[in-house]
């Protein structure tokens, strides 16, 4: 019993043991291994400079949903860390409340140049005069095509000025039995029932999920554009049959492994595929290439660009250390990227983003910029309670795909009970 | 029961009941001692805060010009009205009293580097930044006051408790006893609650005293700044942590408190200049103290509590198995008891609290919506669409019990191959639970799944096992019991060791055949344990949603869409913590329902077997 | 009669580990291989350098020991706060008995995503957050065990606890040296799935701890699930390897379900 206790007391006593008269900042993001690798790496020399400082990393918040867990508790608890990473579809709720610190005054001491950043991008993380985060990096969604099976079709590569009725004649003819067992093995493309993945489909089509002002729904998720354009991006599975009907399994990540296997020809997805990618490229397994989503003929083409910053809490204890370190990540990762030929997202850093460009001999990284200049911020950064909005969207495509709903009639329900959602009070 | 026994247990309760007056009172002075703390450290902050903005710099740099940050300094601390006890430090050198100690030159490099008020003595030690808020230059130490914690009303009512206390003793063991432990209860009460008052008061007057404070530095620092440098955000800085808004025209000196945007605040008029006027509110010390009053509560009824117990202790003495059973009974609980307490009971009065309001993560506001968030309940499709889905989901528990009670009669044996395939029974319950998710999507994957490789060998149509709204509570029930079929038969495992080899021996010699012996002898006597399972695998079932998280996402169209699962999206995704709070309740009680039925239906014959 | 059943146990049996087994054969798949459409079933090559690469590519050893102690730490607790309230509820009389125990059980009922924010409220008013103390504490008592050992008192007869305190035994003694030493299979019971809940448990040590100093295991397991992207031979071969302890655990707790080797109390 004895040994117990001391053993108790011995772990309690590292626990408690002084840390010196070390500063302790608090990091959190949700980078996986590889990412906080990079991290930890740029990290390195900044805290070498600064032997009194220490920076404790809550790098394993995993998927979204559980950084949120974390972020959110220790915010409620009053206990934030010191720098975090937030998307900007978090941004309009801790603004609202007053969570985040305005960086603006700070700028200079801190040595942040705005001009070298991403303007739009910057745009998302700033209310006014003031700037609440500063931008890590950001993607557009693109679509990404399967060159092999392209020229095994002998059909010429999309470019960025291409329609609807370009992909669809595109995608029906890459969707084929191959080894004719009568089962389609080659999908022209993939249906994803995400909204965050099918809303720039909508908007590229002229409609729009919520009208502009983003209080209702009533009058443009019913209206006729949108209405054309549910029906004819669920048409993929139902009508044209040019998409395997899929259920998305949240995590096994079966869209990656349908289209790195040529079963699917073109997919929608944003700059966090370059990285998985690129070695399959080099080692000869694909090939492939990226261009901007259509748009409906008679409509301006459109995306939607999901970016993330570091911000500091309004009430953060240590302002100076906090701020020197999110201006010293959003620079020196930038850089990391750049040495490493591009990460999940794109840097928000212009000079880092155009070197990207200028070494990526796969023309990537350009149709990324190039479709970046038709991007728009999402719904989620700009409505606060659009978290509500997105966990019912999915049910209309269900019911369109699942229970065979008219889209018309499915879309009129739905964008009723959006309007009460944005009315709501909960 | 002899007069010494008597007297034993008379003194205990006079000890107890002295010991409860000591404990409220203790616990009076550490609060306002500690609020007196905080006061303190707020003032001190707001205070270098003034300082930042009314002294000038020194020539092209962000430090203070030295001789005017001195003058400042003292214009601070002979401010009329102005509570705080302050002593303000450039680098280590004291401005206000020249001949203070200065200050030591590794506290100041200490407090250099952690930007952060850190405690002095009973003084609390604020950085004094630049005027960028940037580098710390200086500091501003601030004593706390001091000053009455205990007002007259309460200690009359101490000693009225303490009286009452006494009496209820001196009655000991006679007719009138319980009468004057009732009396003492109310005596008691009176004193808890008036020692909260008391409490209450010292948080709101340090209320009070910061936001005048805070008033007479702006208004100060308006009167001294040209009109460019007075915005409001400017001025906003000096009282940290309240805010500053436009509005109110009353010349009232006094704090008063209102409700801004659903959240109670405590508010005073600051004079801008002729005609202008602003609000500074902040949230009311007193708002935080409602805990504290459980806390003097418990205290001071302690007494009467423990009177109580002693004289029912002394009456039951006369049994005295009873008794001791109790004492020992009580003993054996307190520890789990305490802990239930602290960290189950309070976080569900906290949800009780939340259940009745809105409130969102990250909203300092929790405005009182009544029973908004249960109407809201009644009327969400959602709701009742979880709910359908949990009885359902539930039906899984008896099919896993039964297979479970099966396997663990077949398995209970010695030898090593029975040892093998029960840990293989148990081995998906310890596997990780992400690593479940993708095993069994896999498993279900509508073209190359296992199971549907198996129905396509088998000649039969293929399933889209979790993207159907008719498969898809199937298949995540058959991953439920899967996880859950080792786990049950392990318990099934352990119970049969209390089944003695002897009857079912003896069972045997008298020619009952195997099936009888279970009917007869084994499941009889299981009764206890099947109950736990039973039990224990309904609650949980009403708990889980790894698996609708994981696989469906709650879809497709909702048909995997659980109670616990609808909490969850809601407090965490949505972020919508009132109305979660109000659907546990639902399921909570729904639960107790259940549960409740079991017992008696199950329970009765076994509970005391 | 009892060997069909046997053989038949023993077969389903073996189809429960299959999941189990296609986890094993992801954690040695290669990079590419581990992504072909459809999923592969069998390694074409093993890779067994990927358990190397997993466990090396986070301080897996720190998050090993810190599982281990969190779980074991739990476990103590939860045996002796679940052993003397059990006895009370099964073998004591006192007045309300009965309602303390639902009172008891409705704890269980509580969906545990409540309990979470305002649990993490208390742990950091006590500063306790990123601690051994702050990630333990919480669940030091468990209904669940209260529960489980109760209703295995209830099956141990009375008779000899009776005996013992006709020789004048105290409670104390009774629960200690009668009660507590019947109760094996039990007890080994409560602690096995004590310890297997803790070292499995997801969201409450993220949420409690901070640094990567003090990650649990499974914590650490979900570093190479990113949002964007899932290293799943490693994720699976950390996986895989993270189970060993508790079926070696499973292994030595066994021989108290075991008929035989237990005796009952009467003979």
């Amino acid at each position: 019993m004895k040994r117990v206790l001391a053993v108790c007391y011995l772990l309690w006593g590292c626990e408690a043991a002084p840390r010196g008269d070390r500063v302790t900042l608090e990091l959190a993001n949700r980078a996986d291994y590889l990412e906080a690798r990079v991290e930890d790496r740029v990290l390195a020399p900044y805290l070498a400079a600064q032997p009194d400082l220490r920076v404790v990393q809550q790098a394993a918040a995993t998927y979204q949903a559980a950084y949120h867990d974390r972020l959110l508790t220790s915010i409620v608890a009053g206990a934030p860390p010191d720098v975090f990473l937030v998307d900007n579809s978090d941004v309009p709720a801790l603004i609202n409340r007053g969570a985040l610190l305005d960086l603006t005054p700070y700028l200079t001491r801190a040595g942040v140049d705005l001009a070298c950043l991403d303007q739009t991008v910057l745009s998302f993380f700033t209310r006014g005069d003031a700037l609440y985060a500063l931008p890590k990096g950001y993607t557009p969604l693109l679509v990404v095509y399967n060159k092999d099976l392209f020229d095994r079709a002998r059909i010429p590569y999309p470019t960025d000025d291409w329609t609807w009725d370009d992909f669809l004649r595109i995608a029906q003819r890459l969707t084929r039995d191959t080894d004719g067992d009568g089962v389609i093995d080659q999908w022209g493309s993939y249906f994803d029932r995400r909204p965050f993945v099918w809303i720039p489909w909508i908007w590229a089509g002229g409609g729009d999920v919520l009208c502009p002002d983003g209080r209702r729904a009533s009058g443009c998720l019913d209206g006729p554009h949108t209405i054309a354009a549910i029906r004819w991006y669920t048409g993929w599975m139902t009508r044209y049959g040019i998409a395997p009907r899929a259920h998305n399994p949240l995590t096994s990540g079966d869209d990656f492994r349908l289209f790195t296997s040529g079963r699917i020809a073109m997919m929608t997805t944003g700059h966090s595929w370059v990285p998985r990618l690129r070695p399959y490229v080099a080692n000869g397994l694909l090939r492939a290439g990226f261009v901007a989503i259509p748009h409906r003929a008679g409509f301006r083409p459109a995306t939607v660009i999901y970016a993330s910053g570091y911000a500091v809490p309004a009430l953060v204890t240590r302002r100076k250390r906090s701020i020197e370190l999110a201006a010293y990540l959003t620079d020196s990762l930038a850089d990391a990227l750049r040495g490493e030929g591009g990460g999940l997202e794109l840097p928000a850093m212009t000079g880092a983003a155009q070197a990207l460009v200028a070494r990526d001999r796969l023309g990537w990284e350009a149709a990324f910029l190039r479709a970046a200049t038709t991007g728009r911020a999402p719904w989620g950064g700009r409505v606060e309670r659009w978290r509500d909005v997105e966990a019912a969207l999915p049910d209309l495509l269900d019911r369109i795909t699942l229970t065979g709903a008219d889209p018309a009639v499915a879309a009129r329900e739905l964008a009723r009970e959006v309007d009460r959602l944005l009315a709501g009070t909960r | 029961m002899s007069a010494h026994g008597t007297a034993h247990w008379r003194g205990r309760a006079a000890a107890a009941a002295l010991a409860s007056a000591v404990l409220v009172l203790g616990a009076v002075r550490w609060a306002s001692a500690r609020a007196d703390r905080l006061l303190a450290q707020r003032t001190a902050a707001t205070a270098a805060a003034y300082l930042a903005l009314v002294a000038p710099p020194s020539r092209g740099g962000a430090d203070y010009d030295l001789p005017r940050l001195l003058i400042e300094a003292r214009a601070l601390d002979g401010l009329p009205d102005f509570t705080g006890r302050l002593e303000v430090y450039h680098g280590t050198a004291p401005l206000v009293q020249a001949t203070a100690r200065p200050l030591a030159p590794g506290r100041f490099e200490q407090l250099r580097r952690q930007a952060v008020a850190r405690r002095e003595g009973a003084a609390t030690l604020a950085p004094l930044f630049d005027r960028d808020g940037w580098e710390v230059v200086g500091a501003v130490a601030a004593r706390p006051g001091g000053g009455g914690w205990l007002s007259w009303p309460t200690l009359l009512a101490a000693l009225l408790s303490l009286g009452a206390g006494a009496a209820a003793l001196a009655a000991w063991g006679g007719r009138r006893s319980w009468r004057a432990i009732g009396w003492y209860s109310a005596a008691a009460t009176l004193f808890g609650v008036a020692a909260y008052g008391d409490l209450r008061s010292t948080a709101r007057d340090a209320t009070d005293r910061w936001l005048g404070d805070g008033r007479l530095l702006i208004q100060e620092a308006v009167a001294r700044l040209p009109a460019t440098r007075t915005s409001l955000a400017t001025l906003a800085a000096i009282a940290r942590g309240a805010e500053l808004a436009v509005g109110g025209d009353s010349a009232g000196g006094e704090a008063w408190r209102q409700t801004v945007a659903g959240a109670p605040r405590a508010v005073v008029a600051v004079r801008l200049g002729p005609g202008r006027w602003a609000e500074l509110r902040a949230p009311p010390g007193e708002a935080a103290t409602a805990g504290w009053l459980a806390v003097t509560l418990g205290l001071a009824l302690f007494g009467p509590l423990a009177v109580a117990l002693a004289a029912w202790a002394e009456r039951e003495a006369a049994r005295p198995q009873r008794l001791r059973e109790t004492v020992a009974a009580w003993g054996f609980l307190t520890p789990s008891a305490l802990h239930l307490a602290v960290f189950s009971v309070a976080p569900v009065l906290f949800a009780l609290y939340l259940s009745l309001h809105r409130w969102s993560l990250a909203d300092p506001a929790e405005p009182f919506v009544g029973l908004a968030n249960f109407a809201a309940m009644v009327r969400d499709p959602l709701v009742w669409i979880s709910l359908r889905n949990t009885a359902l989901y539930v039906l899984y528990v008896p099919v896993s019990m039964t297979l479970a009670l099966g396997v663990a009669l077949a398995l209970d044996r010695r030898s090593w191959g029975a040892r093998a395939i029960q840990a293989m029974f148990f081995l998906p319950y310890v596997a990780s639970g992400v690593a479940i998710a993708l095993v069994w999507q896999w498993m279900y994957h509508p073209d190359g799944g296992l199971l549907n490789r198996l129905l396509s060998a088998a000649h039969l149509r293929p399933v889209d096992w979790l993207g159907n709204p008719r498969t898809a509570l199937v298949a995540v029930m058959i991953v439920s019991v899967w996880v859950q079929l080792g786990y049950q038969m392990t318990v099934f495992l352990a119970g049969l060791q209390g089944v003695p080899q002897a009857y079912l021996d003896a069972a045997r010699v008298d020619g009952a055949s195997v099936w009888q012996r279970f009917w007869r002898i084994t499941f009889p006597l299981l009764k206890p344990v099947t109950l736990f399972v039973l039990v224990t695998g309904i609650i949980g079932s009403f708990q889980v949603f790894t698996y609708s998280y994981v696989l469906t996402d709650g879809g497709p169209l909702h048909a995997t869409d659980v109670m616990a699962y609808r909490i969850y999206q809601t407090a965490w995704e949505l972020l919508q913590l009132g109305y979660a709070s109000a659907l546990s309740l639902l399921l909570f009680v729904v639960l107790f329902g259940v549960t409740r039925a079991h017992f008696t239906l199950v329970g009765k014959q076994v509970e005391y077997a | 009669m009892r060997r069909v059943g046997g053989v038949l146990v023993a077969l389903v049996g073996c189809a429960m580990i299959v999941p189990f087994l296609y986890m094993i054969a992801t954690a040695f798949m290669g990079e590419f291989e581990v992504l072909r459409y459809p999923p592969p079933l069998l390694p074409a090559r093993l890779h067994p350098e990927n358990f190397a690469s997993a466990l090396t590519a986070l301080p897996f050893g720190r998050f090993f020991l810190n599982s281990a102690i969190f779980s074991v730490g739990v476990v103590a607790g939860q045996v002796a706060t679940s052993a003397t309230a059990a006895y009370a509820f099964a073998r004591l009389r006192f007045p309300g008995r009965d309602r303390v125990f639902v009172a008891y059980l409705s704890v269980l009922m509580v969906p545990a995503v409540v309990l979470l924010i305002p649990r993490f409220l208390i742990i950091n008013a006590l500063g306790w957050v990123d601690t051994y103390a702050g990630l333990i504490s919480t669940e030091l008592v468990s209904v669940w065990g209260i529960f489980l050992l109760r209703q295995f008192f209830l099956t141990i007869p009375r008779d000899l606890e009776d005996a013992a305190r006709l020789d004048g035994a105290g409670e104390w003694t009774v629960f200690w040296r009668v009660v507590l030493p019947l109760s094996k299979p039990a007890l080994a019971t409560l602690a096995v799935f004590a310890f297997v809940d803790q070292w499995k448990s997801f969201l409450w040590p993220l949420i409690a701890t901070r640094s990567t100093d003090m990650q649990v295991v499974e914590v650490g397991i979900a570093n190479f699930h990113g949002q964007y992207y899932t290293n799943w031979p490693y994720q699976m071969a950390a996986a895989v390897t993270a189970v060993l302890p508790l079926l070696v655990l499973y292994f030595v707790a066994q021989k108290y379900f075991i008929r035989g080797i237990q005796l009952t109390g009467l003979k």
